[in-house]
């Protein structure tokens, strides 16, 4: 990957540039020193002089309103206007040397200008979201204004202020005795992140949080960046170092000394990419770090880095005054055997390695996002989306883009998700738009290739204000269940659906704040309602990065260090004990740090590693094969298959697929292979029962111990008792006693184990429940009576009698 | 304006390759040595010879210092500095050094500009020459080789015109006398009329050739017509031995017919003869097949016996009872050969 710089002959200022920044995708703005504002279009290469700013005006640095968040009227109270779209957005506000900042419209004219301090303002940025519109409370869109003063006694000392977007004064949130140089949001709006001195410092704006700092360089920082979507800080400075920081300050990444100070930098609103502008230089680097390419314009130091919303178009501003546009080359993704490189912006190669040939398309617009898998390679240019076959590259389908700058393709394997941060919408392989789900509260950025997830069926779709909560459309846009929101405990970080199965065993993977796994079942409805805790499993703590398999129902996933794969991770579902079991764990050194999963195709794992190398691990593949005989309810021969391998995983595997399909010849006889003994004699005896209900009932709890489920199977039989004992065996005795108020000829067994309960356990405790002690009243125990009861209704042997 | 001016005081620096890098932070604290530092090497931009106090410890030595400097800079770029506000070596003082600095960075920049101009017209004109000559190139090239072939031929021709000039000049410088033009006249009419007579003669001689080919044409004519009517007189006349001929042919054709049928049936014999052969080899194999079975079965009772037997034997050591099966055994394998 690399950048490839044009520097427009026409486009040229004649003091230096500190201010670029992108309308839209093809229109870039460029305020310099020469107190002209530009306009040029990438496309047609046109170049309109907008305006003229005051001579003593110098500008430092500009930020365009994030879009998603239009003006209506001028003074603050404006709200969110729904449903109309506009491309790109249409207000930047300027920040100047004699500390003032101005709005300042598309078409030049300085809306308002507010008089800031007397200091300089260096720093300026809308804060990326303000939707508190949802919460009820005024919509307003902060700024953040940063002030270096330099009063008359020779001291200077920096400020951060945050105005409302009106231009009104809302707060002095940072007083600061350094300078300081740089500031931005946090993705929640709820921190500020800015460089004093040597030191960033994370500041919340809840004025009770405590402020995190940490020393990031060994001389004063100029810049800092902070992305919204992978949640990572750069930051370079004078020490001519430039540093990646994960959100709690811990150091990812430090590039060696170069030659001179960093005075720009920029992540790529996507989080792939981020740029360092310094003397003479660019440099295209890696979310992780390493450097990608290198640019040497002959242009003085590179004073703004601005990138385009899609991530592929940068502008620099430079110290000679011209203004170069970088677009993003040699971009590649692979599948299987076919590899896709973007060659020039408008060109693609692509090479087959099983047939050893190449081809290329042409595009008539500038490709802004490529995506492949599932056997189809979808190409979004500026204009409209392309679908190609990758058996027949030649004819592609074609869709058009609605005027939405897409950011984010999501395949599935008979769909494709795409999104522009805001909505999604649903297409199908031949273009056809199928369904547009409405998200609940829609909020600039919120949904990238961490918030969202489509498979045939299901999409998931983080919460933009909830981070909790997950919610559920089925491909048609509805939402899945009562329309409401699954909750969590703690903030989703990442989560992705598996691709393959019912769609009545979708199941969702998650990864939590706290880096736990979990496997959460999509469709809970009827028989099998849950309630949300049995909804929701741990699989592992501790995890890196996961992801699903594209045939298979197998999850593989990083935790501490090693690659796990879950062949079957229903399995916590039905069995937690063979969890263990079941994964397939591959040990390296080779991974390194924060390793992340790029792709998991049939039995291959690619990885990448944190300075981009890639690692092909393979799993053997006689699990997949097994895994395709029991989806194929073929269970006898992957029996015969495992009698080659003779692995205790694989019968593992074998036992629990059987036991979820109900097979029990072959449950019983992997599990009588894995000398699980009374998993065996469990299923012996459960064939033993005649009564369909009963049975079910017992299954319910064999796997997964489903007593909610078992007892609806108990009740539905008309086994009342059953159900009754099945709960003062788990001592529900709420439950219990509840149950009886409909058959009240049990009344006496209930209470006659409360009693008894309390005499052997509770020390002769006093009875408190009132339920209990308004049942006492009416019967008296006889525990003859009771035997006799339980010997003729449960049969001489049940395991539900509680033996003493 | 302080945060603007040394920002651009560093990039300035940066693009004139000042030996070291001037941090943003430099100017906080009034940093005389820095500014005495930058000051030097500024001055000697200007101009190298020039005299600069080095000491700047003492507080008269900075005075002087500062002085020295400003004088130089008034007199080489006529600029005039603010002497108090250097010396406070803080935010002002940058500004006192962008005065200075600001020219230099100037010219760099334009001369680099201009370059790149240049760069720039070199470039489009040069484009703009190649496209239009690339088709033109061809027509020059063929040009050239006419243009060489042409030359050669000319030398060549000029080469002879030595030889030719002294000839011509000869014939030129020659006077005529009329006697001796009607003698050479006369003498080629003679020569003419000689010709004349000559042609006329071959032309006599033509016609009489003329006369004998007719004749000889005439005379073979007559022979083919002659062997014609001949040819036409044999192939009426029917042969005596045409009837024997034909009625061999007839019989000839019964005969082959004849044959042809006879070699059909015995091939049908023949491979019903082989039919019969093999069915007979089978026939004897799965006779013995049979019987071999039989034997087997019968030789495996008699070990089953015998088996039994020593079974039933309780007293025997079993070190000796194996020995003997094995050689029991042997024998049996033998026996088996011999059948």
């Amino acid at each position: 990957m690399r950048l490839k710089f044009t520097f427009p002959p026409t486009l040229r200022h004649t003091e230096r540039v500190d201010c670029v920044g992108w309308m839209s995708a093809d229109d870039l703005y460029s305020v310099g020193e020469d107190h002209i504002i530009y306009k040029y279009n990438v496309v047609q290469n046109e170049l309109i002089k907008i305006a003229e700013l005051g001579q003593d005006l110098y500008p430092l640095d500009m930020h365009w309103l994030p879009k998603g968040a239009n003006v209506v009227g001028g003074q603050g109270s404006s709200s969110v206007s729904g449903g109309k779209r506009t491309i790109g957005s249409d207000l930047f506000v300027l920040a100047t040397s004699d500390g003032k900042f101005c709005f300042v419209n598309k078409t030049g004219r300085i809306e308002k200008t507010v008089e800031a301090h007397r200091g300089a303002t260096i720093c300026i940025r809308w804060s990326p979201d303000g939707s508190q519109f949802a919460t009820g409370y005024f919509y307003i869109r902060f700024t953040i204004i940063l002030i270096l003063d330099n009063s008359s006694l020779g001291g200077e000392d920096g400020q951060i202020r945050i105005w409302a977007r009106s231009g009104m004064l809302r707060s002095n949130l940072v007083q600061s005795a350094t300078p300081i140089f740089c500031v931005c949001w946090s993705a929640e709006n709820d921190a500020i992140l800015y460089c004093a001195g040597k030191h960033l410092v994370m500041k919340p704006l809840s004025p009770n949080s405590k402020q995190n700092s940490w020393k990031a360089h060994d001389q004063i920082i100029l810049k800092c960046d902070w992305n919204t979507v992978n949640n990572l800080i750069i930051s370079g400075g004078e020490d001519c170092r430039y540093k990646v920081w994960d959100a709690v300050g811990r150091q990812l990444y430090a590039s060696q000394a170069f030659e001179y100070p960093i005075t720009s930098l920029a992540w790529a609103p996507d989080g792939s990419n981020f740029a360092v502008g310094s003397y003479n230089t660019i440099r295209l680097c890696d979310s992780a770090g390493w450097c990608h390419s290198v640019e040497k314009p002959k242009d003085g130091s590179i004073f703004g880095l601005s990138w385009s919303n899609d991530s592929t178009q940068i502008a620099c501003g430079c110290g000679t005054g011209r203004v170069g546009i970088g677009h993003i080359i040699e971009r590649r993704v692979d599948w299987r055997h076919l590899e896709f490189i973007l060659t020039d912006s408008k060109l693609i190669t692509i090479s087959n390695c099983e047939t050893e040939l190449k081809d290329k398309i042409e595009l008539k617009d500038r490709l802004v996002k490529m995506s492949v898998g599932f056997g189809y390679l979808i190409v979004l240019t500026s204009n409209q989306g392309l679908i190609y076959n990758c058996k027949h590259m030649g004819h592609p389908a074609l869709f058009d883009l609605r005027d939405m700058s897409m950011s984010l393709i999501v395949q599935a394997e008979k769909h494709f998700l795409l999104s522009d941060g805001i909505n999604i919408s649903i297409y199908s392989y031949e273009g056809r738009l199928v369904s547009a789900p409405k998200l609940m509260s829609p909020k600039p950025d919120s949904v990238n290739i961490n918030t969202v997830s489509i498979s045939t069926d299901t999409i998931a779709v983080r919460d933009s204000t909830d981070t909790k909560s997950v919610m559920f459309f089925d491909i048609n846009g509805k939402p899945i269940g009562d329309g409401k929101l699954v909750s969590h405990a703690y903030e989703i970080i990442h989560l992705a659906l598996d691709q393959t199965g019912l769609p009545n065993e979708r199941k969702l993977a998650f990864a939590d704040k706290f880096q736990d796994l979990f496997i959460m079942q999509v469709r809970a409805t009827g028989q099998t309602q849950r309630s949300t805790n049995q909804r929701i499993r741990k699989l592992c703590t501790n995890i890196g990065s996961f992801r699903w398999n594209d045939k298979n129902p197998m999850l593989s996933g990083i935790a501490d260090g090693k690659l796990s794969i879950w062949f079957y991770p229903n399995v916590v579902f039905i069995d937690p004990s063979l969890v263990d079991k079941t994964t397939y764990r591959i040990e390296s050194n080779d991974f390194g740090k924060n390793p992340s999963i790029s792709d998991f195709l049939s039995s291959q794992i690619t990885i990448r590693k944190s300075n981009g190398a890639l690692i092909q691990c393979v799993i053997p593949i006689y699990y997949e094969l097994c895994l395709d005989l029991l989806s194929a309810n073929r269970a006898e021969e992957a029996l015969q298959l495992c009698q080659y391998i003779a692995d205790d995983s694989i019968y593992a595997l074998i036992a629990v697929i059987s036991l979820f399909n109900r097979d029990f010849d072959s449950a019983e006889n992997a599990f009588a292979q894995l000398s699980n003994t009374e998993m065996v004699f469990c299923l012996q005896n459960l064939r033993t029962i005649s009564s369909k209900e009963e049975r079910e009932a017992e299954l319910a709890l064999l796997a997964g111990g489903n007593i909610n489920e078992a007892e609806g199977h108990y009740l539905q039989g008309n086994k009342p008792l059953h159900a009754i004992m099945l709960h003062l065996n788990e001592h529900n005795w709420d439950r219990a006693i509840d149950l009886t108020q409909r058959h009240p000829q049990y009344v006496e067994i209930v209470v006659g184990y409360r009693q008894k309960y309390l005499k052997d356990y509770g020390g002769s405790k006093k009875e408190t429940n009132q339920k209990y002690l308004q049942a006492m009243k009416n019967v008296d125990v006889d525990w003859d009576r009771i035997d006799a009861k339980l010997k003729k209704e449960l049969g001489e042997d049940s395991a539900l009698r509680i033996v003493e | 304006m302080t945060y603007r001016d040394i920002s651009h005081l560093c990039e300035m620096a940066r693009v004139l390759s000042y030996p070291r890098l001037i941090s943003m932070e430099n100017f906080r604290q009034p940093n005389f040595r820095l500014v005495a530092e930058i000051m030097t090497w500024l001055v000697k931009q200007y101009d190298p010879l020039a005299d600069v106090p080095t000491d700047i410890e003492g507080e008269q030595d900075r005075v002087i210092f500062i002085r020295a400097v400003t004088q130089i800079i008034a007199t080489r770029a006529h600029l005039k500095l603010n002497t108090k506000k250097l010396y406070q070596a803080d935010g002002y003082a940058v500004k006192e050094i962008l005065k200075v600095i600001t020219p230099l960075y100037k010219a760099l920049r334009d001369t680099e500009n201009k370059e790149l101009d240049d760069e720039d017209d070199i470039d489009n004109s040069y484009r703009y020459a190649m496209n239009d000559d690339i088709s033109t190139l061809k027509s020059a090239r063929q040009l050239c080789s006419t243009i060489t072939q042409k030359g050669a031929n000319l030398h060549e021709l000029l080469g002879k015109e030595l030889d030719a000039r002294e000839a011509r000049q000869e014939v030129m410088n020659r006077g005529m006398e009329l006697s001796e033009v009607k003698e050479g006249i006369r003498e080629a009419e003679t020569a003419a009329k000689r010709e004349l007579i000559k042609y006329q003669k071959l032309i006599g001689n033509v016609q009489t050739d003329e006369v004998a080919l007719d004749e000889k044409i005439a005379k073979r004519f007559e022979e083919k017509d002659r062997h014609q009517r001949r040819l036409d007189m044999l192939k009426s006349v029917r042969p005596s031995f045409m009837n024997d001929f034909e009625k061999y042919e007839i019989e000839l054709n019964e005969l082959y017919s004849n044959y042809v049928l006879k070699f059909r049936i015995l091939s049908y014999l023949e491979k019903e003869l082989e039919g019969h052969f093999r069915s007979q080899r089978e026939k004897v194999q799965e006779v013995s097949r049979q019987y071999m079975q039989s034997m087997n079965s019968q030789i495996t009772e008699q070990d089953q016996q015998r088996f039994n037997r020593q079974l039933q034997d309780p007293n025997d050591e079993i070190g000796v009872r194996s020995d003997e099966e094995e050689d029991d055994e042997e024998e049996e394998e033998e026996d088996e050969d011999e059948q």
